[in-house]
C-alpha cells in the first residue's frame, strides 16, 4: 500500500514539476539602456513566420483536422497578404534610438536563436541564450531583439467547435540583453488580436478580415517603436503614418514626421 | 454656431450637382465622359435634386462597440461518445450552445455599448428622421446653393436626380465624435428606383475638444448633437453624389494604411486615398465603403466658416 501511494505521489510530481515554467514577465525599459552610456547597441530580427491561421484549442487530431477544413479558404487567403514594411522595423527602431544618442548598429542578417547555445545560468531576468558570440562578432554591448512569433489570423476552438470568429493576429516580443551580464534590461511581450468590423466570413478576400491585419500589424508595430519613440522624445511618427508613399496625383496628407 | 465647412467640398458639390443637372446640360456645358448616360437626357427643371423624405421614425443612435474581444475561450471538451451518431449529437449541441452564448456575448456588448446614449433620451426623443432630413437640405442649400429639395414618399421627382438616405449614427464612448453610417440610393432622371446606384458612406466627426460633452451636446434640447448629425449626412450626400458624378471608383490609388481620428482614439484603415481636403481624408476601404475621416493634425487651409443652423 505504501508502496503504491509512493508511486502515484511521484506520478503527480512529475506531472506537476513539468507544468511548472517559468514564464519571463515584462521588464521595464531600463534607464541609460538606450543611451550614449548603453555602449554600442545591435538590432536584431529573428525571421519573420509564414503568414497563417492559428487554431488553438482544436486539441484532438480529427479536430485540428476538421478545424483547418472550416478555414481553409481563410488560411489560403492568409499566404497572399504581404509583411508590408514590417522586415524594416528594426531599422526604424534603430533611427528611434538614435535620436536619443545611442550608438546603434543594425544586424541585417536574421537572428536564428536554436542556433545559438543555452546560457550558462538561468534565472528570472537573465537570458535563457548565450548570445556571446553575437556580441564578439559585432563588438556590442547589447543585443536588442525583435522576435515576431506568430502573424495572420487566430480562431480559438473548443474540440471541434469555433468559440469566437476569426481574428487577426500580431503576437511577438521585444527585449534587450546586456551581453555583459546576460540579463534583460527591457522585456516586452506583444499580442495584438482584431476582430473584423461587421461580419468576417467573406471568402475569397475577406476585405474585414484583411483590414484587420494590417490595423493588428500596425499596432504590433507601434508597441515595438513606443517605448524608443518615448526616449527619443521625438514625435513618434506614429499619429498619422501612411505605409506607403502617396501617389504624386493625391495630395498627400499631412504626417507627424 | 459656427460651422467649420470645407469650400472646396460645397464647391465640388456644385459642380457635381451642375454636371448631373439636365438643364445644364441642355445649356450646352461640356458633361464629363464619365458622366451617366442618363443625366445628359435633356429635361427642364428648377431645382437640382431631390431628397426623398423617410416614413416617420427616430433617427437611429448606437454607441460605438469594439468587438476585439469577443469569443468564450478554448476550453478543452470531452463529448460523451457511445457512437458515431452520438458523437455527431454531441457535437451539435455543443456547437448550438456555444454558437448562442457568442451571440448573447455580442448583444450584451452592444447593449453595454448603447449605454452612453442612456442621457441622451431626452434630446433624441425628440428628432425624427423627417426633422434630419429638413436639416440636411437646408444645410445642403446654404452650402453650396445648388437648389436641393425635399419630396415625400410618393411625390413624382419630375427630372432631377432623387437621393433615398438611410442614416445610422453612433457615438464614440468617449463622447466627444459621432460617427455616421449612411447608406445611399442614387436614382438618375428618368430610371425606375430599382436601378439606383447604392452606395454605403461613413463620415466620422472631428472629435469636440470640451470639457464636458453630454452638456455640449444636450443644450437647447440636443440642437448641437442633432445640428452635427445633419451635417455629417450632408457631408455624406456631397460624397456619394461626388462619387456618382466622376465615377470614383476609377481612382487607382494603391491600397495603404491609414490612420485618423475617431473622438479620443487612433483608429486605423486599410484604404484608398481618394482625396484629402481641410483637416479630413477621403478614403474608400476595401469593402469599397467611402469614409470621410479627421486627420490626426488640424489643417485650415481651404476651409471657411459657414454659419450652421445653431442657435
Amino acid at each position: 500500500m505504501n508502496i503504491r501511494f509512493g508511486l502515484i505521489l511521484a506520478a503527480f510530481a512529475v506531472f506537476a514539476s513539468g507544468c511548472a515554467t517559468v514564464q519571463q514577465t515584462p521588464v521595464a525599459l531600463a534607464k541609460n539602456a538606450t543611451d550614449g552610456q548603453a555602449g554600442r547597441i545591435g538590432v536584431v530580427m529573428t525571421a519573420l513566420p509564414k503568414i497563417d491561421t492559428h487554431l488553438p484549442g482544436a486539441g484532438c487530431l480529427l479536430c485540428i483536422a476538421v478545424a483547418s477544413g472550416m478555414n481553409s479558404k481563410l488560411t489560403a487567403h492568409a499566404a497572399t497578404l504581404t509583411y508590408e514594411d514590417l522586415p524594416k522595423l528594426k531599422n526604424e527602431v534603430a533611427g528611434l534610438l538614435r535620436k536619443s544618442g545611442a550608438n546603434v548598429m543594425v544586424i541585417e542578417e536574421d537572428l536564428d536563436l536554436k542556433a545559438l547555445p543555452d546560457a550558462a545560468a538561468t534565472g528570472i531576468n537573465l537570458s535563457s541564450k548565450d548570445f556571446s558570440s553575437l556580441q564578439r562578432k559585432h563588438q556590442i554591448d547589447r543585443l536588442l531583439v525583435i522576435k515576431v512569433d506568430m502573424i495572420g489570423f487566430e480562431r480559438v476552438y473548443s474540440g471541434y467547435i469555433p468559440t469566437s470568429d476569426p481574428k487577426s493576429l500580431f503576437q511577438g516580443v521585444g527585449y534587450i540583453v546586456n551581453l555583459k551580464t546576460n540579463t534583460y534590461d527591457w522585456y516586452h511581450p506583444v499580442r495584438i488580436t482584431k476582430s473584423a468590423d461587421h461580419t468576417w466570413d467573406e471568402p475569397p478576400k475577406f476585405p474585414g478580415l484583411t483590414n484587420a491585419y494590417f490595423q493588428s500589424l500596425e499596432m504590433g508595430k507601434d508597441q515595438f517603436l513606443q517605448p524608443f519613440a518615448v526616449e527619443a522624445k521625438a514625435a513618434p511618427r506614429l499619429a498619422l503614418l501612411p505605409t506607403d508613399q502617396v501617389p504624386s496625383a493625391v495630395p498627400t496628407p499631412k504626417t507627424t514626421p | 454656431m459656427i460651422w467649420r465647412l470645407s469650400a472646396r467640398a460645397w464647391l465640388e458639390l456644385s459642380l457635381v450637382i451642375a454636371m448631373l443637372s439636365p438643364a445644364l446640360a441642355r445649356a450646352d456645358v461640356a458633361v464629363p465622359p464619365a458622366l451617366p448616360a442618363s443625366a445628359s437626357a435633356s429635361n427642364d427643371s428648377a431645382a437640382s435634386w431631390s431628397l426623398r423624405l423617410p416614413a416617420d421614425g427616430k433617427v437611429s443612435y448606437r454607441g460605438v462597440v469594439g468587438f476585439d474581444q469577443a469569443g468564450t475561450g478554448g476550453t478543452a471538451m470531452l463529448y460523451p461518445a457511445p457512437n458515431v451518431v452520438g458523437l455527431l449529437v454531441a457535437v451539435l449541441t455543443h456547437g448550438a450552445i456555444v454558437e448562442a452564448a457568442k451571440n448573447a456575448q455580442k448583444e450584451k456588448m452592444q447593449t453595454d455599448a448603447n449605454k452612453v446614449l442612456s442621457a441622451y433620451q431626452d434630446a433624441l426623443n425628440t428628432f425624427d428622421s423627417r426633422e434630419l432630413m429638413r436639416r440636411v437640405v437646408r444645410k445642403a442649400n446654404a452650402g453650396a446653393g445648388v437648389g436641393g429639395r425635399l419630396i415625400e414618399q410618393n411625390d413624382d421627382p419630375g427630372p432631377h436626380i432623387v437621393v433615398h438616405s438611410l442614416p445610422a449614427f453612433l457615438l464614440t464612448q468617449d463622447q466627444t465624435a459621432i460617427v455616421l453610417e449612411n447608406t445611399i440610393d442614387i436614382q438618375m432622371p428618368g430610371t425606375v428606383a430599382a436601378s439606383a446606384r447604392q452606395s454605403t458612406v461613413r463620415v466620422v466627426s472631428a472629435a469636440r475638444d470640451v470639457e464636458d460633452p453630454l452638456a455640449f451636446w444636450t443644450q437647447n434640447n440636443g440642437e448641437k448633437l442633432k445640428d452635427e448629425s445633419a451635417h455629417l449626412v450632408a457631408e455624406s450626400l456631397v460624397i456619394a453624389l461626388y462619387e456618382t458624378s466622376v465615377n470614383a471608383k476609377a481612382v487607382s490609388s494603391p491600397y495603404r494604411t491609414v490612420r485618423y481620428r475617431e473622438g479620443a482614439a487612433e483608429k486605423i484603415e486599410r484604404a484608398q486615398v481618394i482625396n484629402t481636403r481641410c483637416d479630413r481624408l477621403l478614403i474608400r476601404t476595401l469593402r469599397g465603403v467611402l469614409m470621410s475621416v479627421p486627420t490626426s493634425e488640424a489643417s485650415t487651409e481651404g476651409c471657411e466658416t459657414v454659419a450652421s443652423d445653431s442657435k
